[in-house]
């Protein structure tokens, strides 16, 4: 081998290292590009009696600047971070609708309810009786605006679930074609990587992975397997399956993830192994924040109708006649799971202080309408009426068959005033039904107080009820309803006792040292226009904590909601930050062993310019050298 | 550490974003003047936030109602002292009445004039308020509660129903005085103020009656049907004190919720505007650094 071919050697390494530099320039701006490097080494040595000569140098190979663990690591974060950044989006949207002051549902409750003490103050006045309609109109419109952007969200959610699926079935497509790429270039063994086409693939699972969280598996033959959920198979060499969006079975309007194998069997991957990715934050964000946004708000709608409404029906309007519905009340929805044949039970509101944001899952456990009750949050059993439900299961059902309970999702998008009332202000309960008079002939110092109508049981009044005090039995004899009598003992009842008829469903309070023959007489509350005893007692509604098991007002159940999404919003953010940092430490790290920098490169060129311009010198010296040798011949 | 060349443009303008971010908040927060600018920026005082305008909104409907309750009892003082006056006037002429001096022709002008009370004192007590509702009559605010005569027969068609205003959380204030109240049931006297004043006129104008007798049942049951008045007229002032003593508690409840929204959700501007500053001198430390930095390559210094 002579000085010339040792020369050229050192000519060809310097040209490939040059050849890479450039390589390297140009794909400086490649996303998931890492730097490629020529690895050099001496040619085998030839051996002569005075030793070992060198014979030159020879490229080895290209290698990519590539680790494995800081690839997973930037894998891992970008997952995460694209799920925090997914479930930020939708939240914030939430977020930003209970913020602002003039479309959230505050402003409306108070309206309404400042309308309802104008009422109570002008019983019987029209211009304030047709003022707390046009409020009541305007929170309904609010609870329905409110309602109506969660279900646009919503819509948003489930567009986007489908939308990510076929995104994701792109990308397993394309990572099961290069696959099969990179086996047929590295078929000769792993030992010359295809670098450019590693790059490509790792790129393409990253971006894969800002959708969903994946894992993968190398193969022998270089490709590598993808897995989805706790192990479902995306891509396997060159195979890709499907994932398809598919409605749940006990909720058509839901969204699932299905895993459609080559074979083409279909199976439904449960949500909660979905987890990373834009798709994992938007079922996150389904699960954990929509679903109970849009239950809390139903919750408020329903606690004010059935409260607002129990009270009107006690109250008497403008006409004389008793109270109706004020809200059309709302009803819980219930959803027969696919493939149930037993009719819908009838589900109505019970007490609405049990009532809560959940959803149940109801399930026949016999054919006569047996069921069991479970609260989808956590799977407990529970009994209908402790969560302020009355479920009235058909006669006849099928073992197995079930229904979805949403009780309250729909409620404020439901809420609607009663059009009866809408169109007639006079129809606005404002007094109560019965009033009380005591004799003008009394003697004695009692005074019956406290009148209060419970129910409409017993009402309207068919006639007078007259309660007469006998002083030798004390008791009050009672004509015209029941019971018979009422025992009232003046030496130890002065101070009062409380009283409820059963004839007619009416509380009172006596109080005082009746006269024996004193009678107080309840009636029907003819003409009573200025009464505003209901009108009162709907105003205090307002603060009433009547929801939560009697812990919580109409203003609470919103102001907790609007707390429970603010909360989760900062705790999303706050990840998102934290999330993006650990992202950008990952992309550091990695970035720092395998992209380019430019100004190595440009020193790179110089270095692999100056070896080629010496190794063309050696070639030059050794022409020379020839030419001398030719020279001693003249 | 090994440094890439993207690495120096994506930290540059990261950095630079993040500023922004900060600045275009604290921007927002010194425009509009809120500290909390959507629930997340601190959910516990957005949520705080919201019940006490309800509370300063509940509080503010009272001191309406307040005011109502104070206007209605205003009118009935109105109507209650005017009664008196008419009682109190009776009553001095029933006194000279009493003297025996008076002829059967001088007792006649004075049941006329009685006459002229007697009618004052009906459309006294069949008074309507400013919705023309009628103030004696209970529930009953459409119907004339009192249909009388001089020696006819007295009626009263109301009913014996409060009309109340709620003034505060606790308390729902009776702000009516049924014409039952007032008129007809009179402790220690066996009948109403108007048989009372009809039945003595009709003996100051019947020759036959005996005028000493009907004015001494006449004043005892004028000064019956004064304290019935009196005792009424307290209760309406101590009512109207009561309201204005609420009135005192809700101002003061009312600084108090402006100060709790304000410390809730108002911005320290000295502490905002000092941090938009500070921000925005970031903001353009980072910008130049990012310029002077990129420019920086060993390309510039290659070939030519």
């Amino acid at each position: 081998m002579g000085l010339l071919n040792i020369g050229i050697t050192g000519l060809n390494a310097a040209q490939a290292g040059l050849v890479t530099t450039s390589h390297n320039i140009s794909n400086a701006s490649v996303e998931g590009y890492s730097r490629q490097s020529i690895v050099q080494t001496t040619n085998t040595p030839m051996f002569t009696g005075a030793g070992f000569f060198g014979q030159g140098t020879r490229v080895e190979t290209v290698k990519r600047a590539y680790n494995e663990y800081l690839t997973q690591q930037l894998l891992g974060a970008g997952t995460q971070q694209a799920s925090l950044a997914s479930y930020e989006a939708q939240i914030s949207q939430i977020n930003n609708l209970l913020a602002d002051s003039s479309v959230g549902l505050s402003p409306a409750l108070q309206g309404f309810f400042q309308a309802v003490q104008d009422v109570s103050a002008n019983p019987a006045s029209i211009p304030a009786r047709q003022s707390m309609i046009s409020t009541a109109e305007s929170l309904v419109s609010r609870f329905q605006y409110l309602d109506g952007r969660l279900d646009e969200i919503r819509d948003g959610v489930e567009q986007q679930i489908s939308s990510s699926v076929t995104e994701i079935n792109s990308y397993a497509g394309q990572i099961a074609d290069i696959n099969k790429r990179i086996a047929l270039a590295q078929v000769g063994g792993t030992s010359q990587q295809a670098n450019d086409l590693l790059d490509q693939r790792d790129q393409l699972i990253s971006e894969l992975n800002q959708l969903v969280r994946v894992s993968t598996i190398p193969a022998d033959d270089g490709s590598l397997s993808v897995f989805v959920g706790s192990g479902q198979p995306l891509v396997i060499g060159g195979q890709a399956s499907t994932l398809a969006a598919t409605p749940y079975a006990f909720d058509s309007s839901r969204l699932g993830i299905s895993l459609v194998a080559p074979t083409g069997v279909t199976v439904q991957v449960p949500e909660s192994l979905l987890d990373g990715g834009k798709l994992g934050g938007l079922l996150a964000f389904r699960r954990e924040s929509l679903d109970g946004a849009q239950n809390q708000l139903g919750l408020v709608a329903v606690g004010l109708a059935e409260t607002f409404n129990a009270q009107h029906r006690v109250g008497q309007d403008l006409d004389g006649n008793l109270g109706g519905d004020f809200f059309t009340p709302p009803q819980p929805t219930v959803l027969a799971q696919a493939g149930t044949t037993t009719a819908a039970p009838g589900v109505q509101f019970g007490n609405v202080a049990e009532l809560t944001g959940d959803d149940y899952t109801l399930t026949f456990t016999d054919a006569v309408g047996g069921y069991t009750l479970r609260r989808n949050a956590d799977g407990v059993a529970v009994l209908a009426a402790d969560v302020g439900l009355v479920i009235t299961p058909p006669g006849a059902s099928v073992v197995g068959d079930g229904f979805t309970i949403q009780p309250t999702r729909a409620a404020a998008g439901d809420l609607a005033l009663s059009p009866q009332l809408a169109g007639n202000p006079r129809l606005i309960a404002a007094a109560a039904p019965v009033i009380s008079a005591a004799s003008l002939a009394n003697t004695g110092s009692a005074t019956l107080t406290g009148l209060t109508v419970n129910s409409t049981t017993g009402l309207p009044l068919a006639g007078d009820i007259t309660l007469t005090f006998d002083a030798s039995t004390n008791t009050f004899s009672v004509s015209g309803g029941a019971p018979a009598s009422l025992s009232f003992d003046p030496i130890t009842q002065a101070n009062g006792a409380s009283f409820t008829l059963t004839s007619a469903d009416v509380s009172f309070t006596l109080s005082g040292v009746p006269a024996n023959g004193d009678t107080f007489t309840l009636s029907a509350n003819a003409g009573g226009v200025s009464d505003n005893r209901n009108a009162v007692l709907l105003g205090k509604l307002q603060l009433g904590k009547t929801m939560l098991g009697g812990t919580a007002s109409y203003q609470s159940v919103y102001s907790s909601l609007v707390a429970e999404v603010g909360s989760k919003t900062r705790e999303v953010q706050v990840n998102g930050a934290a999330q993006a940092t650990l992202l950008e430490q990952a992309t550091a790290a990695r970035d720092s062993l395998s992209a380019v920098n430019l100004d190595e490169e440009a020193a790179n060129l110089i270095r692999y310019q100056q070896a080629y311009q010496a190794a063309a010198r050696v070639m030059s010296i050794s022409s020379t050298l020839f030419d001398e040798v030719l020279a001693i011949g003249r | 550490m090994r440094v890439s060349t993207g690495m120096i443009y994506n930290q540059g303008v990261s950095s630079i974003q993040e500023r922004t971010a900060d600045l275009l908040r604290l921007q927002q927060q010194v425009s509009t003047g809120r500290r909390i600018l959507v629930p997340s920026d601190d959910p516990v005082a957005a949520a705080r936030a919201l019940e006490t305008t309800q509370a300063q909104s509940v509080n503010d409907q009272f001191q309406i109602n307040q005011g109502a309750a104070s206007d209605a009892l205003g009118l009935y003082e109105n109507k209650l002292a005017a009664v008196e006056d008419l009682i109190i006037h009776i009553r001095t002429r029933a006194v000279e009445a009493g003297n025996g001096a008076f002829s059967r022709e001088e007792l006649g002008y004075i049941a006329t004039d009685l006459r002229g009370q007697f009618d004052a004192l009906l459309a006294v007590a069949n008074s309507q308020d400013g919705n023309g509702e009628y103030m004696f009559a209970g529930y009953k605010g459409d119907t004339e509660p009192f249909s009388a005569s001089v020696g006819g027969a007295v009626s009263y068609a109301g009913d014996q129903g409060e009309r109340t205003i709620q003034v505060s959380s606790s308390r729902i204030m009776p702000v009516s005085n049924s014409g039952d109240e007032v008129f007809m049931r009179i402790d220690g006297a066996t009948a109403d103020m108007f048989t009372m004043i009809s039945d003595f006129i009709t003996a100051l104008e019947n020759p036959a009656a005996s005028v000493p007798t009907a004015v001494s049942t006449v004043i005892g049951n004028m000064d019956n049907a004064l304290d019935n008045v009196l005792r009424v007229r307290a209760s309406v002032g101590s009512r109207m004190n009561e309201v204005e003593a609420l009135g005192n508690v809700a101002s003061d409840l009312s600084v108090q919720y402006s100060e709790t929204l304000s410390r809730l959700q108002d911005v320290d501007y000295a502490q905002a505007v000092s941090d938009l500053t500070l921000e925005k001198t970031y903001l353009e430390a980072a910008q130049q650094s990012f310029l002077r930095i990129s420019q920086l390559s060993l390309f510039n210094y290659l070939g030519g």
